[in-house]
């Protein structure tokens, strides 16, 4: 290869054409404590809140303490190399990070730099971590659902988008399972999703995205990871750079989903930093504002008015409870700050069903408006004849002796207690999950023995899939759920149990 | 509160030495010892004697700074004995922007990749003190890697003429846009 010296002198003369190279004053302190983390500096006049901080040899930090004489600010990496006495610069820009279709496919770290090893990110736009929330003049009610492909969420805990559905459980429940089935789900909806990983393992991290990658749905997902070996910091601002990536795409008038997994660990990360800011703790030791650091950042999951775009933000946190306490600190604010919660129960999961959700304390308080009409009928009665179920259960286990009733109440709840469950990464389509929903609550699973159940739903798909496509159509687009299209669905799912053998 | 106590220091010190009118005497020895501190070793000396009680540390200050201003050596003193030795360094800058506010005083610190010439000196001085119409206190320090150039630090402002400095910008620049 030849080098030639004048060219690559013409390229970098092009590359910094414009460029102003001119000294500039740049605002200056000194650090004064160094804490695991975290800087008091002072000097550094008239530096903003939020913005970042340059420490000696690469290391960048934000202003978040403000007081008389000196600033607190945390820092993105260790800094070890950090003494008392060292420079800290502003950078007189607040902490951003970057944005767009760039992101889609990529691992980056909550300072948007990835960690993928896929090369550098080509992004151009950029964006605050930080931002207000829409004022409602700016929203519109919640009109579109957001399928999870998961029949017990999409029948009676619909989520639309625009929402923030909790997801909440003890370890072990499922919860990440959810938030992974929901992205998966997402493949032909044209939904940019984020998973945002708080303070996790590494390996679970991995796990994540090898799950994501093989299901197809890292194409349209960006992973914005910190894991449990991350400082405070990191930990701290992961959600909120998430949201702020999250937001271009909402502004640009599309849908976004977010995962943030979890908010307890963000809580933990937070009680951290302001602990060691000396902020006055409060209960379980938590700042005065842990509750605004939650409020702040779920506020920002929205559906956008039409004049706006109309892209929306929806918001899956998960929050992880010890022993099934749901009236712990943390999990009562994120529970009253969200649009519902979906409650995974360790009992249900360890007894097989799975996804282990508890219908009772599972609500959606806006969802239903966004559920498509013939899911919304058919499913109407569901959650009550579940509860039902669920009561008529406990008696069943005291005596023996049962009127003919509530046998046949207990022999459909088992049967639909069957149908909801689902295997992992196995979301399902809309339609398939009105087809067997249906069938069960109409009877038509009466007499088939419960486990039997998983394989005659899986043969009824595939004969309405090959045999009714048109069916699909209808009840995918139709406004109700009319005495035709019934009575076609009905005819579909009795003609294929006629040729079904158990 | 312990994050402001540098601040607190700082004006108890300077109170003490108004009162003995020695407050010029206390900040040219600070300025002096601030110079000592970036010494590892000397550091760690003078850390060391907070192990021992406080007139004993006294009577090795007054012989290790011999003609040191007595508030000044009571005060070091009382830090080392209280170990708030980790406070010093903070303390001065606390003391010298307090002196400086209540004079009037601007305090400017030069940095150049090489040693200036006393002529040098002088013609800054001058030069400052006509450019900012007003009393300047000024120090001259040396720092190679700054490679050439000048780094003017000015109360809590850097204005940074270094070819290091503009380096930097220029591989910010010639960089893919990678964040931050």
């Amino acid at each position: 290869m030849e080098f030639d010296a004048q060219r690559v002198i013409q390229s970098l003369q092009k590359q910094l054409e414009g460029v102003d190279l001119t000294p500039l004053s740049v605002g200056i302190g000194h650090i004064t404590l160094l804490g695991d983390g975290v800087a008091e500096v002072s000097g550094l006049q008239d530096v903003r809140m939020g913005e970042m901080v340059e420490f000696p040899g690469d290391t960048f930090g934000m202003a978040i303490n403000l007081a008389f004489d000196t600033v607190g600010c945390i820092l993105f990496s260790e800094g070890k190399h950090l003494k008392e006495g060292d420079i800290v610069k502003r950078t007189q820009r607040l902490m951003e990070v970057p944005v767009g279709a760039e992101l889609k496919g990529r691992v980056v770290n909550p300072l948007g730099q990835p960690i993928d090893g896929k090369g550098p990110l080509q992004a151009k736009n950029f964006r605050p971590i930080e931002h207000k929330a829409e004022g409602v003049i700016h929203r519109r009610s919640v009109n579109t659902p957001l399928q999870t492909g998961i029949k017990a969420i999409d029948a009676m805990i619909p989520i639309g988008r625009g929402q923030r559905e909790l997801i909440i459980g003890d370890r072990q429940t499922g919860k990440t399972a959810i938030a992974i089935d929901t992205i998966i789900n997402q493949k032909k909806e044209s939904v940019h999703c984020f998973y945002v990983a708080i303070g996790q393992k590494q390996s679970t991290i991995a796990n994540v995205v090898h799950t994501l990658e093989e299901a197809g749905a890292m194409e349209y997902t960006t992973v914005i990871a910190t894991s449990a070996a991350d400082p405070a910091s990191l930990n701290f601002i992961a959600p909120y750079s998430g949201c702020a990536m999250a937001e271009d795409v909402m502004y640009g008038g599309k849908d976004a989903l977010i995962v943030y997994d979890d908010l307890s660990k963000h809580a933990w990360a937070y009680r951290e930093i302001s602990l060691l800011l000396r902020r006055p703790p409060g209960r379980e030791a938590y700042p005065g504002d842990i509750f605004y650091l939650h409020s702040r950042l779920l506020e920002r999951a929205s559906k956008l008015s039409d004049d706006l775009g109309g892209g929306s933000i929806t918001a899956l946190p998960i929050i992880e409870t010890q022993a099934g306490d749901v009236s712990a600190y943390i999990p009562t604010n994120v529970i009253s700050i969200t649009d519902g919660q979906i409650y995974l129960e360790t009992e249900l999961f360890n007894a097989g069903k799975r996804p282990a959700i508890n219908a009772g304390l599972s609500v959606s308080r806006v969802g239903g408006s966004a559920q498509i009409p013939v899911m919304k009928k058919v499913a109407g009665t569901l959650r009550l004849s579940l509860a039902q179920y669920r009561e008529l259960e406990s008696f069943a286990q005291i005596g023996s002796d049962l009127d003919p009733q509530t046998k046949a109440s207990l022999h459909r709840g088992q049967r639909v207690v069957e149908v909801l469950k689902q295997p992992q990464y196995r979301p399902l389509s809309v339609v398939k999950q009105i087809v067997i929903i249906y069938a069960v609550n109409n009877g038509i699973l009466d007499d088939i023995s419960l486990e039997k159940i998983a394989d005659f739903e899986q043969k009824l798909q595939q004969y309405i899939e090959t045999k009714y496509k048109n069916i699909e159509e209808i009840l995918k687009s139709s406004k109700s759920f009319t005495s035709e299209i019934e009575k076609d669905l009905r005819a579909a799912i009795l003609e294929f149990k006629q040729g079904w053998t158990q | 509160m312990r994050q402001n106590l540098h601040i607190q220091l700082a004006r108890t010190l300077l109170r003490s030495a108004e009162a003995h009118k020695q407050d010029d005497m206390v900040l040219d020895e600070l300025v002096g010892i601030e110079k000592l501190l970036k010494d590892d070793e000397f550091r760690r000396h003078l850390h060391a004697l907070s192990r021992g009680d406080i007139e004993t540390i006294q009577s090795i200050l007054q012989k290790a700074f011999e003609g040191i201003s007595d508030v000044l050596l009571r005060f070091l003193a009382f830090i080392l004995s209280h170990r708030l030795f980790s406070l010093f360094p903070s303390v001065i800058r606390s003391y010298k922007k307090t002196y400086f506010e209540k004079h009037g005083i601007r305090d400017i610190r030069i940095v150049t990749a090489r040693e200036l010439s006393s002529d040098e000196k002088k013609k800054a001085s001058s030069q400052f003190e006509t450019l900012l119409s007003g009393k300047t206190y000024l120090t001259f320090d040396i720092d190679s890697d700054i490679i050439a150039g000048i780094q003017i630090f000015e109360n809590s402002t850097l204005t940074d003429y270094s070819s290091r400095a503009l380096l930097m910008k220029i591989r910010k620049e010639l960089s893919l846009r990678t964040y931050p």
